[in-house]
């Protein structure tokens, strides 16, 4: 049987450096018969290929009562620092829900919750600006690579 | 370091190695300097672990052979930082 992939393009109606999408966090659920699903709140999610974690801010942690269950060394601009870590489950805008995702603490300007490589590795990610308007596209699981040579040479193979 | 779980971090290292070997990918539970049992992913390990302990008492890690997987780098400054 095929798995389902999900998918999903935002399209940010002109050039963007920052490409935010929606995203629901829950604190981690833990399906058992005596557990009712802790709900899921939307926030301010910013897609980061420079970070090989997410991070979510204490202001998220506190609304969704987590609780720290870790640490983790963060290597960041400036030094490195020990910060706590949270699991929680994600809801992408592509309906794929992501259960038991390590997060990790930190102050995050102009979003919620930085969407990292943990996360982008687990499906294919492009960013496309042609006209001036930046498009951001996900899918997951991952099903294919692009390869903008081979695309390249294939258009102008068309052409001839 | 000053963070509620230093022992457990602090045991995590010197264990990591060894556990690493036949439980490369799994998920690790430890308080004080007790491993509290290995399972195949967190859902596991917390729905096995927070029966009789509290949430937040109990250090939980995914167990990996690469000593950097408990370090993450965060290269984009102006966006986030670390108090």
């Amino acid at each position: 049987m095929m798995q389902a992939v999900h998918s999903f393009t935002r399209n940010y109606g002109g050039l963007s450096n920052r490409p935010l999408t929606s995203c629901l966090v829950s604190a981690a659920w833990l399906p058992r018969d005596d557990t009712v699903a802790p709900p899921y709140l939307e926030f301010n999610a910013l897609w980061d290929t420079g970070a090989t974690a997410s991070v979510i801010t204490k202001e998220v942690a506190t609304k969704l009562n987590l609780l720290s269950e870790g640490t983790a060394q963060v290597f960041h601009a400036q030094a490195s620092k020990s910060v706590s870590k949270y699991f929680v489950n994600l809801g992408l805008p592509n309906k794929a829900q992501v259960a038991g995702v390590e997060v990790l603490e930190g102050v995050l300007k102009g979003c919620d919750v930085l969407i990292g490589m943990d996360i982008i590795n687990m499906g294919d990610f492009a960013v496309t600006n042609r006209d001036g308007v930046t498009m951001l596209s996900f899918q997951m699981p991952s099903i294919h690579h692009i390869d903008f040579v081979k695309l390249l040479e294939e258009s102008q193979g068309n052409d001839n | 370091m000053n963070t509620p779980f230093k022992k457990e971090y602090e045991h995590y290292l010197e264990i990591r190695e060894e556990l690493a070997k036949t439980n490369d990918g799994k998920f690790v539970a430890i308080k004080g300097q007790e491993v509290l049992g290995v399972f195949d992913d967190y859902v596991q390990a917390a729905n096995t672990v927070y029966v009789a302990h509290e949430k937040g008492a109990v250090f939980m890690q995914k167990i990996s052979k690469d000593p950097d997987s408990l370090n993450a780098v965060i290269s984009t400054p102006g966006i986030v930082s670390f108090e």
